[in-house]
């Protein structure tokens, strides 16, 4: 299966690669690692005339954490990296858990956070090879008039499922946004552009060159964890991110942070669970309780094979595996 | 657009002229002609591709072969360097590692930088880095078996080199003895030398550093490209095919569509009840998304592409029918408006039927029908004491092989036709292939090659292989036409989804009295083997337990779903989750253990079965025991349990052909013995991975007294090896063998008459062992090749060829019916027991597939080693279908066709393994020597669901049994 045609720029600098994407924005992607993109054009749901690739700006490619400020991953290192670096063992172990979820250990030595939180928004009517999608009418996002997952939508409803994603979003983290005309930062829940067909906010511009995750709050503890058929290459069908942060000496829990990914077009902070573990000691029933609450919050987008209830009962298991975890870890 | 690169792989720069948009992983196998590693998926999802990109793996299918620039890439043929083996590729061979050995390479690598990184890794850490190499052969146990070793080798060693020439022959016997004398403790005591070892297998030293050839790594000057236009529609009228625009664009070299071939029929049934029913390329109608319209072939893959895109087809859609309960309805759309006439095979070869319609049967789209009586089952049910009857619903599943379907054709001036295909039988290939072409069959030259994984899916045959012969006619040039992954999940054949309505009557003490089914496998837009498989689902089922009273009546049953042919043990899991899911619902309604009435009703050697096979040789009651005693059944079953994890165990047993009488009805073999002690075996066997080239060698070589580094194999070739019945329905140990067998005998018995006369002593008095032929003392005697030499002497130069064949069921002219079940099936049945233990996360739904123990009754294990291996497969493919494994198809569209959607187990869920052969010692085999290859997946379905009711008492009568379904099950019990 041979990829399109294209034109490559390896520019070395985000200055240059600024350039390069204002000179070709509209006929140009961004490639970083490449496994998600690559597998897009040899299906041809993409048809860029060049790639900008990222692959030389080296500067892009560090970890550094500070006590005081946090941590600090460019946009360029992999999950793998990012899976084995020890500050993010030691502070931030759900990133690392999230990391080490994704793929396979061929991806993760190729795939990028950056390109991680940039991965376009998936659906089992899309993603698929240009003659497959020919056995029906086109859908919303390949320029069609119907939406295959939601017959009955008028707008795009593909999932975000990319695993570092939830876990960021509950860690507070802040994208920085590159273009030439400057950086810009965002919180991370506020990248992603919700239904509809594009995946991100980014104008075509703009890269996503840094990520910036505030420093460990004392007594947190976070667990990620996904259900997907398989503990191996799959994407997640289910992903809860769970982060507490409790009081010491009593165990109270001071601030939830409960987010569920892969069952809406985007991932959904479950704040009313949350507010029902504010101020309370962790029994089983509050478990219990906050869990039914989450998966009330989340309208679930049906599922080639897995209807809305099923996806439920499978989110509010690992809702409640999540917190357990993080009981019997404190 | 063009640049140079420079790229530096295992160790030496190469400067290229690469085309921006070319990944590594075409570089390394087109420009290179690093063909070891390998194109399993080309969308990073099977990591058959995998490099070291500066000591990383990664896919190369997914890196830009010019971003590869300034890293130091390291390839297979890298890793054995200056031609010493990397102590994992002496593992791996040590092991039985390495099976089909397409995933080989992929797997080596990545398991070096997990070395290169984590010299003492444990069991898990092992497990988790291969986690992203998909193996369809192994169940992953001897590959994580074989790291571990090799990792303790290096440390123990401190060395990591083993002295060893990777690449010419004289020392790969070299290689192959250290294997051996590593194997040494392995070895079991047996009366034999050879057979019945544990030795390393003879295509592993080119499996380990990526030499071994598959079709796709064939390369030919001035070789075209084909691709294949297909239809996006499930059943439609084809209106007009106009193919002006496609050839007019330069590079395209021919194009064939229907009209070109609309002659031309064939299929895997052919009988005067079931004529023909496949095109090469759609004629009239089109029939399931993805059925061939037409063919291209051009310069480059590019152009071909940009072809198909340019041939205008109109067409008129036509209502579709998916389900087969609603396709048998009387107003179901018809998929197949004509009854074709004719037959080929049979006739030809003498099995003379009067043809019969298929109108007959009362349904609308059937393909076929199977019905069988015995007994007065009405009688049967009257005498029972409990009655069950019951509904099951098996999913479709794909063969998984990671080798996708490829063909190679080039045709000569001459007329003649050389092929190198994908394939399981290459004299059935040539057959079909030669009638639809008009060729004589001799005209057309299967070439050997290596198959990467077959598992049934590589046996018929194909449009893709027929179009790269015609393309090749067209032009003058050869050929090649490599399926995509999702061409292979969707085109080429998957196993048949099957409802089975049960009814059984036992006694009070589980004695079977009575027993009807009702089966409806749904085959697909073309009949495909489903009068076959509703045949064989019997033919399965009928040895494990006896039924006095019987009805079985299936029914195959078109759709407008894809085509559904052979898979492993074809016909058998859906049976057998069927009947023994039903023995334990039976057990626990009369309140006793189901291994107590699986005992009562087992079958025992002696045994005949209503069709006339003779048991002679039946270890399912000693397999049933033994698995029951080494899995701790006892304590394991019916354990009280509150806990969020429940373990629960579960039993079921299979049985499995040796062979059958199908074309071409018999094996033949040859050997030619060498003057210097060394032969040459000639066998039209194909090896696949299931160990048919060493398990061969072996059986020659303890005929003739010499080793199995004596023994070369040309096999899977239609010119340099004689006839053979190929490699299905598990016919390769028995028949095969048994013609391997007495070929070397016969060469053995014309020394011995030499060596008589030399000696002086009667020919009955000499003995052929440790390369030397003797009478009593071994000193008294000569070598094997002093043997040879003085025959060839002795005999005016004539040389020493032994000839042998063997056909299935010698005393009968009576094929199996198809329709009726009647006459013999085959010589001897293989039998397995199963037990599984899994632990169901009550929290979750989620199952884990804890231990599985399978007792195997093959006869005599041939190669332990080997023999082991194919119970780990079929225990990781059994795994799959019952827990993971469904094609998802909705309006006959496949909605997962690829590594990514279709979940092949993977590395992190395998079972701890517990397996054992029982040695029953078929009389008709060489050595005792029967099936092993296919059965023991068939009892994997029902162990475990049973294993899950045990656990926490929710029955699944459906697959896969997936967390949600569990989820649901338990919320309904809960109320």
């Amino acid at each position: 299966m041979r990829l399109p045609r294209f034109d490559c720029f390896d520019p070395r600098t985000v200055e240059e690669a600024c350039a390069r994407l204002d000179a070709h924005a509209h006929e140009a992607k961004i490639c970083a690692g490449g496994t998600d993109l690559l597998v897009r054009l040899k299906q041809r749901l993409d048809a860029p005339r060049a790639l900008v690739n990222l692959g030389a700006v080296n500067a892009l490619r560090d970890i550094q954490f500070d006590a005081e400020t946090g941590l600090r991953i460019g946009a360029l290192t992999t999950l793998r990296a990012i899976a084995d670096s020890p500050p993010v063992r030691a502070h931030y172990p759900m990133l690392a858990q999230a990391a080490r979820a994704a793929a396979s250990p061929q991806i993760r030595n190729q795939a990028t956070l950056g390109g991680n939180l940039c991965l376009e928004k998936r659906c089992w009517f899309f993603n698929q090879s240009q003659s497959w999608r020919q056995a029906r009418a086109a859908c919303l996002r390949a320029g069609g008039a119907q939406c295959w997952a939601i017959q009955s939508a008028d707008v795009c409803h593909a999932l975000v499922v990319a695993d570092t994603v939830p876990a960021l979003i509950a860690l507070r983290a802040q994208v920085v946004i590159t273009s030439s005309r400057g950086a810009r930062t965002l919180p991370l829940d506020q990248l992603y552009a919700g239904l509809g067909n594009a995946t991100t906010r980014l104008a075509p511009n703009e890269i996503l060159t840094e990520i910036r995750v505030p420093a460990p709050l004392p007594n947190s503890h976070g667990v990620y964890l996904r259900y997907s058929t398989r503990p191996a290459i799959d994407f997640a069908l289910v992903q809860v991110a769970a982060l507490l942060i409790r009081e010491e000496p009593d165990g109270v829990c001071r601030e939830a942070r409960l987010v569920v990914g892969a069952l809406a077009p985007t991932p959904v902070e479950a704040q009313q669970a949350a507010a029902i573990l504010n101020g309370q000691r962790f029994t089983h029933d509050v478990v219990a309780a906050a869990a039914d609450a989450a998966v009330k919050e989340v309208k679930i987008v049906p599922h080639i094979f897995l209807e809305p209830a099923a996806k439920r009962r499978l989110a509010r298991a690992f809702l409640a595996e999540a917190l357990q975890q993080v009981m019997r870890d404190t | 657009m063009k640049e140079w690169i420079r790229l530096r792989v295992n160790g030496s720069d190469h400067d290229l002229i690469v085309e921006s948009h070319w990944t590594l992983l075409d570089v390394l196998r087109e420009n290179l002609g690093l063909t070891g590693t390998k194109r399993g998926c080309d969308t990073g999802e099977c990591g058959a591709c995998t490099v070291l990109v500066d000591g990383l793996p990664r896919n190369a299918c997914l890196v830009l072969a010019r971003s590869a620039q300034g890293c130091a890439i390291t390839t297979i043929e890298g890793l054995a360097r200056g031609g010493e083996l990397h102590p994992l590729q002496l593992a791996f061979q040590e092991r039985g590692a390495v099976q089909c050995g397409y995933c080989t390479p992929g797997v080596i690598l990545t398991a070096k930088a997990l070395l290169d990184h984590n010299p003492a890794p444990t069991e898990d850490d092992v497990k988790a880095a291969i986690a992203g190499n998909l193996c369809r052969c192994t169940g992953y146990v001897k590959i994580t078996e074989a790291i571990l070793a090799a990792a303790e080798k290096m440390n123990h060693d401190g060395a990591s080199i083993v002295r060893c020439k990777a690449t010419d022959r004289a020392s790969s016997i070299v290689a192959r003895q250290q294997v051996k004398d590593a194997l040494s403790q392995r070895r079991a005591i047996n009366e034999h030398a050879v057979v019945g070892q544990s030795l390393p297998r003879l295509d592993g030293l080119l499996k380990v550093t990526g030499q071994a050839q598959y079709v796709g790594d064939v390369r030919l000057p001035g070789m075209h490209v084909g691709k294949i236009l297909r239809s996006p529609h499930a059943h439609a009228r084809l209106v007009k095919v106009d193919i002006s625009r496609a050839e007019k664009l330069p590079g395209v070299k021919a194009i064939m569509t229907g009209r070109d071939v609309a002659n031309v029929r064939y299929a895997f049934v052919d009988t005067p009840r079931y004529s023909a029913d496949e095109h090469p390329l759609a004629v009239d109608k089109v029939r399931y998304i993805g059925d061939e319209i037409a063919a291209v072939a051009a310069v480059d893959e590019e152009t071909a592409e940009e072809a198909l895109s340019l041939i205008d087809v109109e067409y008129e859609i036509l209502p579709a029918v998916f389900d087969p309960e609603k396709a048998m309805q009387p107003n179901a759309p018809v998929i197949h408006d004509a009854d074709y006439e004719g037959a080929s095979v049979w006739e030809e070869w003498g099995a003379q039927r009067t043809p019969t319609s298929t109108a007959r049967y009362g349904y609308n789209n059937i393909s076929g029908q199977t019905t069988v009586e015995i007994g007065d089952v009405a009688r049967g049910f009257a005498l029972a004491d409990h009655i069950r009857t019951d509904r099951f619903e098996t999913q479709v599943t794909a063969h998984g092989a990671l080798e996708p379907h490829c063909a190679v054709a080039h045709y000569e001036p001459s007329g003649k036709l050389n092929v190198w295909l994908s394939s399981m039988s290459v004299f059935y290939k040539r057959y079909i292939l030669a009638k639809a072409l008009g060729l004589a069959t001799s005209q057309v030259h299967v070439h050997s090659v290596y198959v990467g994984g077959a598992f049934g899916g590589k046996i018929d045959v194909f449009p893709y292989e027929f179009c790269a012969a015609y393309l090749s006619r067209q032009t003058g040039q050869p050929v090649k036409i490599e399926l995509t992954r999702e061409e292979v999940f969707v085109t080429t054949r998957q196993r048949h989804p099957m409802i089975i309505e049960l009814k059984t009557g036992v006694k009070r003490d589980g004695a079977i009295v009575a027993q009807k089914v009702k089966l409806i496998a749904d085959n697909g837009a073309y009949r495909g083997t489903g009068p076959v498989v509703i045949f064989l689902a019997h033919a399965f089922n009928v040895p494990i337990y006896r039924v006095p009273n019987f009805k079985y009546t299936g029914y195959s049953v078109y759709t407008n779903n894809p085509i559904r042919g052979p898979q492993r043990a074809h016909g058998a899991p859906q049976i057998r989750f069927a009947m023994d899911s039903q023995l334990d619902l039976i057990a626990r309604d009369l309140g006793l253990d189901p291994v107590k009435v699986m005992l009562r009703n087992a079958r025992e050697k002696g045994d005949v079965l209503p069709n006339g096979d003779v048991l002679e040789s039946c270890g399912l009651k000693e397999c049933i025991t033994r698995a029951v005693e080494t899995s701790g059944w006892r304590e394991k079953r019916g354990r009280a349990q509150t806990g969020r994890l429940r373990r629960g165990v579960g039993i079921s047993a299979c049985s499995m052909f040796s062979g059958a009488p199908f074309y071409p009805f018999a094996s033949a073999a040859a050997v030619q013995l060498h003057d210097d002690g060394a032969i040459t075996l000639f066998t039209g066997t194909m090896e696949m991975g299931q160990g048919a080239e060493t398990t061969m060698a072996q059986i020659a070589a303890e005929e003739l007294g010499i080793e199995l580094a004596d023994v070369r194999v040309i096999f899977g070739d239609t010119e340099l090896a004689p006839i053979d019945l190929g490699n299905f329905l598990s016919g390769g140990a028995l028949v095969t063998g048994k013609a391997v067998q007495l070929a070397a005998a016969d060469a053995k018995q014309q020394l011995f008459k030499v060596v008589s006369e030399m000696l002086e002593v009667p020919p009955e008095k000499l003995t052929a062992r440790g390369r030397r032929i003797f009478a009593g003392d071994p000193k008294i005697g000569m070598s094997f090749g002093e043997a040879v030499r003085a025959s060839i002497l002795r005999n005016g130069g004539n040389p020493v060829m032994g000839r042998g064949y063997y056909k299935p069921l010698p005393d009968t002219d009576q094929y199996p019916s198809l329709a009726r079940a009647k006459g013999r099936f085959t010589p001897a049945y293989g039998y397995a027991a199963q037990v599984a233990e899994v632990e169901v996360d009550t929290l979750t739904g989620e199952v884990r597939l804890v231990q599985v123990t399978t007792f195997h009754d093959c006869g005599f294990p041939l190669n332990p080693l080997i023999v082991e291996g194919q119970i780990d497969g079929n225990v990781s493919m059994g795994q799959g279908q019952a827990l993971c494994e469904d094609v998802i198809l909705r309006e006959g569209q496949v909605f997962n066709p690829s590594f990514l959607t279709y979940a092949l187990p993977v590395s992190l869920t395998q079972p701890r393994a517990a397996r054992g052969e029982v040695a029953s010692l078929e009389p008709k085999g060489p050595f005792g020597a029967k099936e092993v290859g296919e059965g023991s997946i068939a009892g994997m379905l029902a162990a475990i669901a049973n294993a899950v009711h045990d656990a926490v008492g929710v029955r699944l009568t459906s697959l896969p049994i997936a967390a949600e379904k569990i989820l649901l099950a338990q919320n309904a019990r809960a109320g």
